[in-house]
């Protein structure tokens, strides 16, 4: 029951420079029971990836200010303690050369902008059940 | 492994033809155009005065028929992809349609003698442009989107990129795609995800090794070549599929960008909307091709219908002279390889095609062509519509429908097709035609091997104006009968 056992939430780490999406992105998680952590820049997320506990699932955005979802997506995989956890690639880039690239850097699953609840939810629910 | 995989649209039960929006669209605008002319004069000059002023009605619409139908080619309004062009595109589209129509009214209001009743600009505006919208977002927009797809895709590739690609391709719904076939590095893991991407409903082929490539493109009708690898690590193998390519004649397509590119972008972000840069062997002329297409269709429709009693007589003088069908109809490989019925009228007995083998001796064209004189198949009428080529004139059928051209290299039979050398293949690349420089050169005195040149020749410098030069210099070889057998 979300609100009751907070401390036994399931987390989500949100790594996105837009404010708006980030809010989204936030409302959706929370929408689906998971405790949510954002860092807004490349540096702020890689910083974070170093104190935090794992989460259950991470969204990036691909484009940050400072760095790109590949490479903060490359740096979880090369820490042994993030394990398999999956990664959500987030971008407007739709066309296969950037999907096989995201496959290649490790991501789980790549999701399009324009986010819809109704994908976003099927995609998040069909990644954390399996682990 | 992405979410895209479940967004795969399901088999359709019912699909259109193919080429059925874009052959109900032309109608339905040439009507359309017919139309808005009418109500414009009548709203100028009311019922009884549009009734009275007929005669102008039928020219001024007809002129402005025209005009629609040609700006539209030019346009290229009417071909598959421009049915999925944005909106905003698709109204500029139609809006320069209607400026087209709009000024030829201007030029006939100009140039008419004073007195002549002519519709009103902003009328004729008002009706050419709303309702042609209109008919195209609501109606001929969602047709296009259920025709079943024509064009063959061969995806190079069965890793990541390739399986985004068939999912990508497989959404938009507009390819079939063929087969895959592997490159090296690329293990079973990769077959059994892309295997899980295509879903129930859809079959998968794993053709072989990229280098089986040649053999493939021999076996299989392929439009186009998605080249769907790494360049960093499989360059030398898209190299040679590359050079396959060249070589048939096949276009091909290459992943726009090899490279991590995090936030760069495309300046022309319409070239490589697909992620792809897309490559022909042909040179990339699209409005000059739409008028070629328009100029077959007029040309196939008027001859065919001012050659009305010359057929009929030659049908009938066939069916009473020897016994069997009036047409021949003959498999012929056409563009990319794609088989087709090509109509003649029949000029030999009915069992020729068995008894060809016997003949196999007397041929006197070198290659894989057959073609002998006085052959003892060919019937007292036969001879005759032969020496005048009327026995071809029933491929205006075939140019109509889309199967042919008027120009372009002659469609060979696949057995000749099986014995092509690579190079050869690549007189696939265009539509074949009923005239093209080799029956303008003398025909049977020519090589094998010089006819493959003239035709490679005619594809390496197509040009619109090629193309009348050479149909002008086709009608007085038909009319003396010249190189004919």
């Amino acid at each position: 029951m979300p609100g009751i056992f907070p401390s036994a939430l399931p987390s989500a780490l949100v790594v996105e420079d837009d404010p708006e999406i980030r809010k989204l992105v936030r409302k959706y998680l929370e929408k689906l029971g998971f405790a949510v952590e954002e860092a807004a820049t490349g540096k702020a997320a890689l910083a974070m990836l170093e104190t935090i506990t794992v989460p259950a699932i991470v969204c990036l955005d691909l484009m940050l200010p400072d760095s790109s979802g590949y490479v903060i997506c490359e740096r979880i995989r090369s820490l042994e303690r993030f394990g398999e956890v999956p990664v959500v690639i987030i971008s407007a880039r739709s066309m296969p050369p950037d999907r096989a690239l995201a496959e290649e850097v490790g991501a789980s699953a790549y999701l399009i902008k324009p986010i819809r609840w109704a994908s976003f939810q099927e995609l998040i629910q069909g990644l954390t059940n399996k682990t | 492994m992405t979410k895209m995989a479940q967004a795969a649209k399901p088999v359709r039960e019912t699909l259109l033809s193919p080429g059925f929006t874009s052959r109900v669209n032309i109608v339905a605008d040439m009507l359309l155009v017919l139309c808005a002319t009418s109500i414009s004069y009548a709203w100028r000059y009311g019922f009884h005065g549009a009734l009275a002023s007929l005669h102008s009605v039928v020219w001024v619409g007809a002129a402005l028929v025209s005009t629609w139908v040609v700006a539209a080619e030019a346009l290229r309004h009417y071909e598959q992809f421009a049915y999925d062009r944005s909106l905003l595109d698709e109204a500029a589209m139609i809006a320069t349609q209607t400026s087209a129509a709009i000024t030829v009214l201007a030029l006939l209001d100009l140039l008419a003698p004073a007195g002549t009743p002519l519709p009103r600009v902003p009328h004729l505006l008002i009706l050419l442009w709303c309702p042609a919208m209109l008919l195209r977002v609501a109606v001929f927009r969602q047709f296009a989107g259920r025709e079943e797809p024509v064009a063959n895709v061969l995806i190079v590739g069965i890793g990541p990129i390739a399986r985004l690609t068939a999912q990508d391709l497989r959404q938009r719904g507009r390819q079939i795609i063929a087969g895959h076939l592997k490159l090296q590095q690329e293990t079973e893991k990769d077959a059994g995800l892309l295997l899980r991407s295509y879903g129930a409903g859809y079959q998968m082929e794993i053709f072989g090794g990229a280098t089986d490539i040649e053999q493939v493109l021999r076996k299989h009708p392929v439009d186009e070549v998605y080249v769907a690898g790494n360049e960093r690590r499989h360059g030398d193998e898209m190299q040679e599929v590359i050079r396959v390519c060249e070589k048939f004649g096949v276009p091909f397509a290459l992943p726009a960008y090899a490279f991590r590119l995090e936030r760069a972008q495309a300046i022309d972000g319409q070239a490589i909307s697909d992620g792809y840069l897309h490559y022909q062997t042909v040179r990339p002329q699209p409005f000059a091709l739409s008028m070629k297409r328009l100029f077959d269709i007029v040309c196939s429709a008027t001859a065919l219908w001012l050659l009305l009693p010359l057929l009929l007589v030659v049908i009938a003088l066939i069916k009473f002279t020897s016994r069997g069908p009036v047409f021949f109809r003959q498999q012929r490989v056409g563009l990319h390889g794609r088989g087709f019925a090509m109509l003649k009228f029949r000029s030999m007995v009915v069992n020729a095609e068995a008894l060809k083998d016997s003949l196999a001796k007397a041929n006197e064209q070198s290659g894989p062509v057959f073609k002998m004189r006085n052959d003892p198949r060919v019937t007292g009428i036969g001879r005759f519509i032969r020496k005048y080529s009327i026995d071809e004139l029933p491929q205006l059928v075939n140019v109509l429908r889309g199967d042919m051209s008027i120009v372009g290299p002659r469609p060979p039979v696949a057995k000749e097709v099986a014995e092509y050398d690579a190079w050869q293949r690549r007189r696939l690349s265009v539509r074949p035609g009923l005239t093209c420089i080799w029956q303008v050169s003398g025909r049977n005195q020519i090589s094998f091997e010089d006819w493959m040149y003239l035709d490679m020749q005619y594809i390496d410098h197509w040009s619109l104006a090629g193309d009348f030069n050479l149909i002008f210099r086709t009608v007085p070889v038909v009319i003396t009968g010249r190189g004919a057998s």
